[in-house]
């Protein structure tokens, strides 16, 4: 029988009463990993409360104390590196070197936390008038939590987490219930390190954790990443609750290669880009914008080495593309090539009907790609999450920059080109919140912020970099006079 | 097996070292001999240098695949040899497949992680 996940609430692992049950299945083989709960309004309110009390105290440890858990947290995600991978393709179906990849990234997270008693620093000035001195100091606020999405199940959570314990805040986490294990044993290593109770917690559940976290005023603020639809709807209602927010939406990423690009170096890092983690990256590029005569060379070799990627189990060390995270992306993938087809888009390669033969029972979907497809279509418009890339001509640079900008996505934009100017124009007027210069999965350092423009997010400050440690503190203003 | 990422190929090179450790341990042990221990001491050396260049070169964020690399077939050299003649054959395929892996990843990832493709260099030289 597949063991069901628990709660992490004030410091202790906890079952949840509810009887409402979801199974975790690992994508490439169907099998049933385990269950998970969808806990209670009632459990949400213990983490809460938790959260809530913990605060005080956790506030007044000392920035350096409290960066000292995340050191040890960051040996402990190296030691377990390679198990925390294997957790992550398993139950998500991405590669090994793709999930490796995402806990480089959570570890690289911890490290920038680390450095919070340099980044939470305030400032003063003194005599502002005479004997009268100004000090901004940077304060964190309370319980914050995290509505974490299913792509990627270790990383995202750790935008947000270590920086808000190294902030001095309390936080809880709702990982996406379609794949909760990473966050369970990441919340066991974060139990053997002792932290205060109430200071993490983790509530897993669907929509009805997410309403009462959202809903609540004792949490002070939330941050989600999801589709659009569900961003615009958390951003609402943390907003009438009076939480800070930052919603992170989906995303159609333009991928424009130019006639003067290097194609033998962009078409392998197109191919990461728009088939990595299956398509299933916020940053995947989705849409190739072929500039003009660059056209013809650039489909045959597309479709060549998108033909050559191997679909399979993602353990294998040999796999490129995984499985789909669960059958219903598949099914909505397959949707997807249907309305292409049915608007007129030309299939040139076709993944549907990819066979794994150590997998019958896998979700998978092969590489795809359409041609003839029209900016006007909605296979080039809306967000598909998969495996599948389309092409589109365009005269200029011009049209390239108009394209991508009527999009109502704004997340990500990659140019391909060896030309300085057309690199400078694209970030110049490419309304997008990451641009890619010859690099086409535009993922920021820790150290910078993520975040996409228009529809791909909703509030003001973004995830990671100092836009997060804002997001978590708050500026006080104390002007002193002795008399 | 094919090694078609970096991840693939440092997770590959560690589990070759550790291999190597376990071996060469074990017949340091059976032959108590201190060549074998040197041989000990030297694939914890490598597997330590691994594990710090995974930590600081963030090479699993290259993510393109890498085309055209298997990694070789190693030597069954788990049990402890029983003379020392098949200590020395055993000892003589291990390095060998090790250094032909180290040269081959060397040239593989030359282009795109420099830093990467001159550790491996030095570590095929080692003996």
């Amino acid at each position: 029988m597949a063991e069901t996940c628990k709660n992490y609430i004030a410091g202790g692992w906890v079952s949840s009463p509810s009887s409402q049950l979801r199974q975790v299945v690992n994508p490439a083989t169907a099998e049933v990993l385990a269950e998970v709960p969808m806990s209670t309004e009632e459990e949400v309110r213990a983490a809460i409360a938790a959260a809530d009390e913990a605060f005080e105290e956790w506030r007044r440890t000392p920035a350096v104390s409290r960066v000292a858990y995340l050191f040890r947290l960051r040996s402990r995600l190296e030691e377990e590196f390679e198990a925390l991978a294997r957790t992550i393709t398993l139950e998500h179906g991405k590669n090994l070197d793709e999930s490796r990849g995402e806990i480089r990234r959570a570890i690289e997270m911890v490290e920038v936390a680390s450095g919070i008693p340099s980044l939470m620093q305030g400032y003063n000035s003194e005599d502002i008038a005479p004997g009268i001195d100004e000090h901004a100091v940077i304060q964190p606020l309370g319980a914050f939590a995290c509505l974490a999405p299913f792509n990627f199940p270790a990383m995202v959570p750790y935008w947000f987490l270590p920086f808000a314990l190294a902030t001095g805040n309390t936080y809880i986490v709702k990982p996406s219930p379609i794949v909760p294990l990473s966050m369970t044993r990441t919340f066991e290593i974060l139990d053997e390190l002792d932290f205060p109770p109430g200071v993490v917690n983790l509530v897993n559940g669907g929509e009805e954790v997410a309403t009462a976290l959202i809903t609540s005023p004792k949490i002070k603020g939330t941050s989600f990443v999801g589709s659009s639809k569900v961003a615009r709807i958390v951003y609402k209602t943390c907003s009438a609750t009076g939480q800070r927010v930052q919603a992170q939406g989906g995303a159609k990423n333009f991928l424009t290669v130019m006639p003067d690009a290097d194609l033998d170096k962009a078409i392998p890092n197109m191919m990461t880009s728009a088939y990595g983690c299956t398509g299933q990256r916020c940053l995947s590029g989705s849409v190739v914008l072929a500039v003009g005569d660059v056209y013809q060379d650039l489909k045959a070799r597309l479709i060549d080495a998108a033909s050559q990627l191997r679909v399979g189990n993602g353990l294998d060390e040999g796999v490129d593309v995984g499985p789909l995270t669960t059958k219903e992306k598949k099914e909505n993938v397959l949707k997807w090539i249907d309305i292409g087809l049915e608007e007129g888009a030309k299939l040139v390669l076709d993944g549907r009907d990819v066979r794994v033969d150590d997998c019958p029972n896998g979700f998978f979907v092969g590489p795809t790609i359409f041609d003839e497809v029209t900016s006007g279509m909605r296979i080039a418009q809306e967000e598909i999450f998969g495996p599948v890339l389309a092409i589109v001509r365009v005269k200029d640079l011009d049209e390239a920059i108009e394209t991508v900008n009527a999009s109502r996505y704004g997340n990500a934009s990659t140019v391909y080109t060896r030309n300085g100017r057309t690199a400078r124009e694209y970030g110049y007027r490419v309304d997008c919140g990451n641009i890619g210069i010859n690099v086409g999965v535009v993922a920021p350092m820790a150290f910078f912020p993520f975040g996409g423009h228009k529809e791909s997010f909703f509030g003001d400050l973004h995830g990671q970099g100092r836009d997060v440690v804002q997001f978590f503190t708050d500026r006080k203003i104390v002007i002193q006079r002795w008399l | 097996m094919r090694l078609s990422k970096f991840g693939a190929i440092l997770k590959f090179a560690m589990d070759l070292e550790q291999r190597a450790i376990e071996f060469y341990d074990a017949a340091a042990k059976a032959r108590a001999s201190q060549e074998l221990e040197d041989c000990a001491a030297a694939a914890r050396t490598r597997l330590a240098r691994l594990q710090r260049l995974r930590q600081e070169m963030v090479n699993e964020m290259l993510l393109e695949p890498i085309a055209g690399f298997d990694s070789p077939v190693l030597p069954d050299v788990v049990v402890p040899p029983q003379t020392g003649t098949e200590a020395e054959e055993a000892r003589l395929g291990l390095e060998q497949a090790r250094k032909q892996f180290y040269a081959a990843a060397s040239a593989k990832v030359a282009t795109v992680a420099p830093s990467l493709s001159r550790a491996f260099r030095q570590m095929a030289g080692d003996s």
